[in-house]
């Protein structure tokens, strides 16, 4: 389906359902963790980069991977996998680094790959009350949203790191990355 | 002068029955005519039953086995067949098809593309590793338009055109992702295409060595065994019919027996003549001596006479008794000497046809082949497992080619993906230009994004453009590497077929040959026992010989007997008579030795007789009486 539609779109046919699909207000970069496909505000989206091994620091939690060198900032990498509780697996082509900001912070996030930037309407986005949210997952989650056949989970960037977590990696990580270690 | 008696004589007891001395005579006569005739009826059929033996046998081993005298007799129209032409032709044809095999070098040359042999660019691997940086590049461009609309969706409305322009770079790079998913498959599918290649390709190189260094290279031991084995029948062969020769040499000598027999027969033929001569003599001289008016020299000449011929004729008789019983002995003991012989080389000849040509046997659960069957035998088994190999071969060869359908359902596929992402790499290059012209109104000219936009579709491009060239430039040499491996292999194979379909022919011929040997050899077996069985039974049949002898001292003892009686009267004769001696008349004896035809006779009756004027002849060209 999808091919044959894009078959159709060969050529430089720009129509303006398109451009109002476009409406960045409720437009959602997804990816895949493990089984599940996650999406999160592309607003919040800095840029997608091919993952390269980052570099190591010292600190308790286990979900930062370590740190990067992004347009002169340093910033934490956090693995997805690892947040999540699922199994390690070794990263391929397809890993990328999702770079988010979210209030003020800068932070990477290592997906399985990313899938596609989608629109949703209102109406297809179900929110998660957080009160019954116990789940390992669900309790980052914002809400649901449907698009065909696929159920996209979004993320809720607050809940990515919790406030005492993004504290102290204040405190723990470096300002400056030496050169060579990038 | 004797006294003149005139009256007659009182007593006569001189009684002889000279008559039934002929009729016994001419009862020998007839036996040994008998006897000797089962010898002479049989001896032609049995030389003659030898001489084709001989022929067949010697004409079997030239003929079939022997390579030494090619020459076709004169007038002999067919072509000889021999043995060892039809095991050389094989072997020509094995070395022929060693030629048609390919080895591996030649094969690399045929399929370097394939093989990865040759360092080539448009090799099959190296068309791999490119279509694996494409999907890198892609999966580059993919990342890239996601950022561009995450750009312009961070510009708010701004930004809404350079979304669209994305969106379409995104767009047009999954789209290629996913048809670089369908060539993946279509790769796949080549490459597992080109490892069966490889595998078979493998496979029928290491047959045909192996096919080359375990048959090729043996063939001439096997051939030369082969040869040395029928040279080995053949000598048997030539063994035996030597011995049946040797065996039935005798045979020449029973001829001459024979002939001394027709001499014997003459001997007792004229003595029936003389006993017929003496006998009228006899009734002569009863009658005188019953006479009134009888002349005592009548009677002195009558009595003499008889007693002087009998006297002769018994002379006679003991010497054709000897001579007949020697000669019985002669045939008699020669033919036990040929049924003795015959029976030994029967018997030798019954063990070498079992082992050369026998039955074969089950013996403790292994076959036990005759020698012939076993060296054919042991070769078919050898050119049998060849000829298996080469059949894999075939079978290998014949799967390549009908394999090629895989081959060419692949590459069509990679074609038709290959134009669709190329046909979308246009549209990529239209859309660069305009996110060039997009960011320029937006004032972002110099934004990283439209650099990165930039290069990463010159990227993509480039190298999807190369990679058609590279493309089509394989598929070229890939299809003509298959189409020569295709023609070259279906031409060995045609070639190795028809050598195939000749050595089979030759193989036949051996086999052929083979039961002809065997089934001469059986009939050469058949043709002792025959012979065997016909001289035994004429051995049988000679065995009255003992009989012959006794009759034949009968009638010599009678005609001594005959003889006593004759002297007996004589001496009373001449007592009565008063004469001392009487003269014979000179021409009744003439006329006795005249019946005389044989040299033995004569010789005999002349020196019997005491005369010097009688001619005895001559005893050279005696056994030309016949």
């Amino acid at each position: 389906m999808v091919r044959e539609q894009q078959e159709q779109e060969r050529g430089l046919n720009f129509q303006d359902d398109h451009l109002d699909n476009l409406s960045a207000e409720n437009q959602y970069v997804t990816f895949r963790i493990g089984e599940e496909e996650y999406g999160i505000d592309i607003m919040l989206v800095q840029e997608i980069i091919r993952y390269s091994k980052p570099t190591r620091v010292f600190n308790a939690n286990p979900v930062i991977k370590g740190v990067i060198n992004f347009r002169g900032k340093v910033i934490p990498i956090l693995d997805m996998r690892r947040k999540f509780n699922l199994p390690e697996q070794e990263y391929d082509e397809y890993t990328v680094v999702i770079v988010i900001e979210v209030n003020g912070k800068t932070m990477g996030m290592i997906v399985d790959r990313v899938s596609d930037i989608i629109s949703f309407n209102e109406e297809n986005i179900q929110l998660v009350d957080q009160e019954f949210a116990d789940d390992i997952k669900t309790e980052h989650l914002k809400g649901m949203a449907k698009t065909g056949e696929r159920i996209i989970l979004l993320l809720d960037p607050q809940r990515v790191l919790t406030f005492e977590e993004l504290k102290r990696l204040d405190k723990e990580l470096p300002r400056e990355l030496p050169e060579s270690t990038e | 002068m004797p006294k003149d008696v005139n009256q007659p004589q009182q007593r006569s007891s001189f009684v002889v029955d000279l008559r039934s001395i002929e009729d016994k005579l001419q009862g020998l006569i007839d036996n040994t005519e008998h006897y000797y005739g089962v010898v002479h009826e049989s001896l032609p059929v049995i030389e003659r039953n030898i001489e084709l033996t001989d022929q067949e046998t010697s004409m079997l081993i030239n003929y079939f086995i022997d390579s030494d005298d090619l020459s076709p007799a004169e007038g002999q129209q067919e072509e000889p067949f021999l043995m060892a032409e039809a095991l050389q032709q094989i072997q020509d044809k094995f070395q022929e098809i060693s030629e048609f095999l390919l080895n591996q070098e030649e094969i690399n040359q045929m399929l370097g593309h394939f093989l990865g042999k040759t360092q080539s660019h448009d090799s099959f691997e190296n068309f791999l590793q490119r279509i694996q940086e494409v999907e890198n590049t892609l999966s580059e461009v993919n990342d890239i338009s996601l950022n561009a609309m995450i750009f312009s969706a961070r510009l708010g409305d701004s930004g809404r055109g350079f979304g669209v322009i994305s969106d379409h770079i995104h767009q047009a790079s999954t789209f290629m992702d996913q048809e670089f998913s369908m060539v993946d498959e279509q790769l796949e599918a080549l490459q597992q295409w080109q490892q069966g290649l490889v595998d078979n390709v493998e496979q029928i190189v290491s047959t045909q060595e192996k096919a080359v260094q375990d048959y090729i290279q043996q063939i001439d031991d096997t051939f030369s065994q082969v040869i040395q084995s029928i040279q080995a029948i053949s000598k048997i062969l030539r063994n035996i019919m030597q011995n049946v020769n040797e065996a039935v040499s005798p045979f020449q000598e029973l001829m001459t027996f024979i002939q001394r027999q027709d001499i014997v027969r003459q001997n007792m033929e004229n003595t029936i003549k003389c006993l017929s001569q003496v006998e009228e003599k006899y009734s002569k001289y009863h009658q005188l001596v019953q006479g009134e008016q009888t002349d005592s020299r009548d009677i002195l000449d009558h009595i003499a006479f008889i007693e002087r011929a009998l006297g002769l004729l018994e002379q006679l008789m003991g010497r054709v008794s000897s001579e007949l019983g020697e000669s019985l002995d002669d045939i008699s003991g020669t033919t036990d000497q040929l049924v003795q012989s015959l029976e030994e080389v029967k018997e030798d000849s019954r063990q070498l046809t079992s082992y050369l040509a026998g039955e074969s046997m089950i013996r403790d659960g292994v076959e036990d082949l005759s020698m012939v069957d076993y060296t054919f035998s042991s070769m078919f088994a050898f050119m049998n497992e060849f000829l298996d190999l080469l059949k894999e071969i075939k079978t290998r060869a014949e799967y390549l080619t009908a394999d090629k359908e895989t081959f060419n359902s692949s590459i069509t596929s990679l074609e038709q993906s290959m134009g669709k992402i190329y046909t979308r790499i246009n549209l990529l290059k239209k859309v660069k230009t305009l996110a060039r012209i997009e960011l320029a109104r937006m004032g972002q000219q110099d934004h990283a994004i439209g650099k990165k936009v930039e290069s990463v579709v010159e990227e993509v491009s480039e190298r999807i453009e190369s990679n058609q060239e590279i493309f089509n430039n394989l598929k070229t040499s890939l299809n003509k590497d298959l189409s020569r491996f295709d023609q070259i292999i279906a031409g060995n194979q045609e070639q190795i077929n028809r050598a195939v379909d000749e050595v089979d022919v030759s193989l036949e011929q051996v086999k052929a040959t083979n039961d002809i040997i065997g089934q001469a050899v059986v009939a050469l077996n058949k043709e002792i026992e025959t012979l065997h069985q016909t001289v035994n039974q004429v051995y049988q049949r000679l065995k009255g010989v003992e009989e012959l002898k006794e009759k034949c001292q009968e009638i010599y003892l009678e005609l001594s007997d005959a003889l006593a009686r004759a002297q007996q009267e004589k001496e009373y004769t001449f007592e009565h008579y008063q004469v001392e001696d009487w003269e014979e008349k000179s021409e009744e004896l003439v006329e006795l030795f005249n019946l005389f035809t044989s040299y033995l006779e004569r010789s005999t009756a002349k020196s019997y007789f005491g005369e010097q004027d009688l001619d005895e002849g001559s005893g050279e060209g005696e056994l030309t009486l016949f």
